[in-house]
């Protein structure tokens, strides 16, 4: 397995725990629009993170970007709306800074991609 | 200046067929074409059609007109743009020939998409901004369509890569942000039961509205091939184009409709703000209106480089600084009219399909049937040292027909336009091959597509 493919599997379980800290987090928010968008953005990463672990298992590099692009994409719409008072909650703290780590790894899994010429934008 | 096998690296094969090594696959192009020509203004559209219709006859509005309608005319341009490999405007050289490719692709396209609409859209930025941050210099109608117009021509001046990238950014986001926000709707304002029984608040008949969701997408639809040139299979293209339409297009609308509805205001942006999306509305705002208005600038420098002959990024810069000047100044003397706007839509709901209709008739009739070229990649082929004709006049009659037609004859004007210079186009070229009367004139030879 290279290097990408490596990186990539640990990024997806990485994220795979977020989604897991994010479910358990569910019944700490203090209102029920807050809780929705989370049990969402949960089930969205935990979703990803199988499916992006089976790409890196599997070695299908097009496959793991266009994870990573579809992470980033609905991850930072999530951290958008984040600062909306219906999705005020104790547990926003925590999950704004598990949201934005995930956004953070997978533009830096494509800057890397994109450095080790695999074609990032060619889908 | 960066140069990628012997091409400008940013002219994104203007003139010349796109290569197979720089074709895209079906994802790619699903995002693009749903980002490119969905996003913010299917979103605007639905915010007026739920001002005027229920949710029921808003449903039936998109799903008759919006989707099924558009979705053929564009499978079917966009399956030309996939086989040919040819922007719109190059590939209107056969059914118009070269000169007359060249006029129609700059009235139509470089005026009215290239300038005219990337002026409403970087005038509506301007608009829309200046509402969320009123009492703001920087972000007052003229100075926000000033810096957005600029921005604009920056990705436009890179071309599909840009679009790609915007497009794989933009388009889930889209996706998410209007899903919350009429979840939202619905939770605030008294669940599905409200959206079904919500009165609108003026009255727009079921034939305007069709109109309307026609007339909004039609242009995206006939100039598809800008984005489908990059396609791998034309088999890809079509599939993206049509699930696109029947997936992407009728949530977006029929999800403002729903909001619309229920806050009670037309422009959707606002009602997303009332339900305090917050920075979630700027993402849409200023992301949909910048890949919206990418494209509608990319499709205008393609056809202003087959009229006059420079390099495509070049041709993005001259044509974008027109519009966003053309922006400014609206947004300086007519504040927030939309006139402009609905002006544009009747323009092109009339004009633009007449030239559609012509090219395909051309491409999928008179190339197959009449000339014998069966194999679609060969129909609207262009081959360096070989000669083409300057003016096709069966496809210049044709459009007249269908343009009339669109104006005058009742009823749907860009369905009108399309199938009167479809048939017209057909009958005049049978008559004229059988009568053996030459309809093409003038002559030149293609010598590929660089530009320098």
């Amino acid at each position: 397995m290279n290097f990408f493919y490596r990186l990539s599997l640990y990024f997806f379980a990485i994220q795979l725990v977020f989604s897991i800290i994010l479910l358990g987090a569910l019944p700490f928010n203090s209102n029920i629009y807050a809780m929705y968008h989370t049990l969402a953005i949960s089930l969205f990463m935990l979703l990803t993170a199988a499916m992006g672990i089976y790409f890196s298992w599997k070695g299908q590099g097009s496959r793991i970007i266009a994870d990573a692009w579809l992470v980033i994409s609905i991850v930072t719409a999530y951290i958008a709306i984040d600062v909306s008072p219906f999705f005020n909650s104790p547990m926003k703290p925590l999950e704004l800074a598990l949201t934005s780590i995930v956004t953070v790894i997978w533009i830096v899994d494509l800057y890397l991609a994109w450095r080790m010429k695999l074609p990032i934008l060619k889908l | 200046m960066k140069e990628k096998r012997g091409r400008f690296f940013f002219d994104d094969y203007s003139l010349e067929e796109v290569p197979s090594v720089e074709r895209y696959g079906l994802y790619n192009l699903f995002l693009t074409l749903s980002a490119a020509f969905g996003a913010i203004a299917v979103l605007f559209a639905g915010g007026v059609l739920g001002g005027g219709l229920n949710f029921i006859d808003s449903t039936i509005a998109v799903l008759t007109g919006g989707t099924t309608v558009l979705a053929i005319i564009g499978a079917l341009s966009s399956a030309i743009g996939a086989y040919s490999g040819l922007s719109t405007y190059v590939g209107w050289r056969f059914p118009f020939g070269r000169a007359g490719g060249k006029i129609l692709g700059f009235a139509l396209i470089t005026l009215t998409t290239g300038i005219g609409w990337f002026a409403v859209e970087s005038w509506f930025f301007g608009v829309v901004m200046s509402e969320i941050y009123p009492n703001n210099p920087f972000f007052s109608v003229w100075a926000a369509a000033l810096w957005g117009g600029a921005l604009m021509i920056l990705s436009t001046y890179i071309g599909y890569r840009a679009l790609s990238f915007l497009s794989y950014f933009i388009l889930p986001q889209h996706v998410w942000l209007v899903a919350v926000g009429l979840l939202l709707a619905i939770s605030l304002h008294g669940g599905w039961g409200a959206v079904l029984t919500a009165v609108p608040k003026s009255h727009m008949t079921l034939t305007e509205a069709i109109t309307d969701t026609v007339g909004l997408y039609i242009a995206g639809s006939l100039i598809a091939p800008d984005i489908t040139r990059f396609a791998k299979r034309a088999k890809d293209a079509v599939i993206a184009w049509v699930l696109h339409m029947y997936v992407f297009y009728p949530f977006l609308i029929l999800g403002a409709v729903a909001i619309v509805l229920l806050t009670g205001g037309v422009i959707i942006t606002e009602d997303m703000l009332k339900l305090g999306m917050g920075v979630g509305v700027l993402l849409i705002i200023v992301l949909g209106q910048w890949i919206i208005n990418t494209v509608n600038l990319y499709s205008g420098s393609l056809s202003f480089t087959n009229a006059v002959p420079i390099r495509r990024d070049i041709s993005s810069i001259i044509v974008g600084i027109i519009g966003t000047l053309l922006a400014a100044y609206w947004g300086y003397t007519a504040g927030a009219s939309l006139a402009p706007f609905e002006s544009f839509i009747s323009l092109l709901g009339s004009l633009l399909p007449a030239a559609g209709g012509s090219v395909f008739a051309e491409f999928y009739i008179v190339r197959r049937y009449f000339d014998g070229i069966k194999d679609p990649y060969q129909r609207f082929k262009l081959e360096p040292g070989k000669e083409y004709s300057e003016v096709n006049l069966v496809g210049i009659l044709s459009f007249a027909a269908g343009a009339l037609a669109g104006f005058f004859v009742p009823g749907i004007a860009a369905i009108n336009a399309i199938l009167v210079a479809f048939f017209v186009h057909i009958i005049l070229a049978y008559v004229f091959k059988k009568a053996h009367v030459k309809y093409e004139f003038g002559k030149y030879v293609y010598r590929g597509g660089v530009v320098r």
